[in-house]
């Protein structure tokens, strides 16, 4: 199966990355509070240069692994949470706790998340940390609207009427039948919000909106941006590698999602 | 308005600063109406009536402009204008890079000055963009598959 090497290959990357991400103080060749003359050309001991306050480009690009992947996996976790408790309820139990629930999802999908997420980060201006938690919070009703669709076909699966018939709890069905059978599709959904938190936060971080000592990649990129990286020529080692990085991680995570999401819609598999 | 020029100078003046933000956009959106199109055209290709049309001998541009590309477009159509809220949170960013006067540069100026009325009514303008293209969706999607009525 092509999309099980596929997804092998996006887990070796992701795993990079990880790695990177915990030993970032051990592997960057610099700290943090270093600083050295600013606007440095690559060579010596700077591998890729040095940026408008001097400190080592290439060290700060091992530590902005920490902000993405935290931001993303927080954001994937309570949106997921989030999705699947309300998805799974509104399914299951249905009436008009499902109807409450999903004119909420009908709403917040409807309205245009980026701009609602500036404004947002614009009233809060929090940490990584706090991007996550509102990205979270505002990414789980679509994840609700499929948790509940795939729940509805499962509810009237005839496994799961038998399991019932034979006297079994809710709590017990919706456990054992409905989350597990919902796992591919859960996990399908994690990855497509731990990408899009990524990136989210990236551009957020772009636009000057994230804390501005946070060490980021998005952070690099707004102060190479606008400390006029592309007029002086510094972007080939400030712009470019920052931006390589957060396209590995994500076509890791989009590598990763293929087999998810052919496992969890079988009529992909086939086209 | 900016620039000075006027009349169809000024209209060349707007298009020359537009490809390029537009260009931008459009590559994001690009792979999600590749994928979507893909997908409807497979579930399309093997039905009856597809085969029926062969059958009845209608020639290759004719199957493929009434009987593929009119079926194929309905989910595209959906897509297109629930992306509409996509685009218009991606060219905030796109604004804020190309320093493009849009909406989406407004908001980010308002958001960076803490101007907070501009900044809430910059995002209810969006808004309400984004629920007028979900209503001309649903007014529009008649035309496209006659079984829909509203």
């Amino acid at each position: 199966m092509r999309s099980k090497r596929f997804a092998l290959a996006g887990a070796a990357l992701l795993l990079l990355y990880i790695i990177t991400a915990l030993c970032a103080p051990q592997l960057s060749p610099f700290d943090a509070s270093y600083r050295t003359e600013a606007f440095l050309p690559p060579g010596g001991v700077h591998i890729l240069g040095t940026n408008d306050i001097g400190q080592d480009i290439f060290s700060e690009l091992l530590i902005g692994a920490r902000v993405s992947l935290l931001v993303g996996f927080v954001a994937g976790v309570i949106s997921i949470g989030l999705g699947v408790l309300f998805g799974v309820t509104a399914g299951w139990f249905g009436g008009a706790l499902d109807q409450g629930l999903s004119a909420v999802c009908v709403f917040f999908v409807t309205l245009p998340f980026f701009p609602l997420l500036i404004v947002i980060a614009g009233l809060m201006r929090g940490g990584p940390f706090t991007q996550a938690v509102i990205l979270g919070l505002l990414g789980w009703t679509e994840s609700a609207r499929v948790v509940r669709a795939q729940t509805l076909v499962l509810r009237s699966k005839h496994y799961v009427e038998d399991i019932r018939a034979m006297g079994a709890g809710n709590g017990y069905i919706i456990w054992k039948y409905i989350v597990r059978g919902l796992f591919p599709m859960i996990a399908y959904r994690f990855i497509l919000r731990f990408r899009s938190g990524i990136l989210a936060e990236s551009a957020l971080s772009f636009l000057g909106l994230g804390s501005p000592v946070a060490k980021s990649w998005g952070n690099m990129l707004y102060y190479a941006q606008a400390r006029n990286a592309f007029v002086i020529g510094a972007w080939k080692w400030w712009v470019l590698p920052p931006g390589l990085a957060l396209t590995g991680l994500i076509c890791a995570l989009v590598m990763i999602g293929y087999y998810f999401e052919e496992k969890s819609d079988p009529r992909i598999a086939k086209g | 308005m900016w620039s000075g020029y006027t009349g169809a100078q000024r209209y060349l003046d707007i298009l020359r600063h537009l490809i390029l933000p537009a260009l931008t956009v459009s590559f994001g959106s690009i792979p999600l109406f590749f994928t979507t199109l893909r997908t409807s055209l497979l579930q399309i290709i093997d039905e009856d009536y597809i085969k029926m049309a062969k059958v009845q001998g209608l020639s290759q541009t004719h199957i493929r402009f009434f009987y593929y590309w009119r079926n194929a477009m309905i989910p595209v159509f959906t897509v297109l204008m629930l992306d509409v809220g996509q685009i218009l949170g991606g060219s905030v960013v796109v604004e804020a890079v190309f320093s493009y006067p849009g909406l989406g540069r407004t908001l980010y100026d308002a958001v960076l000055s803490r101007d907070y009325p501009l900044m809430q009514y910059s995002f209810l303008l969006i808004a309400v963009m984004v629920l007028l293209s979900c209503l001309i969706t649903d007014l529009l999607y008649p035309l496209l598959d006659p079984r829909v009525k509203i």
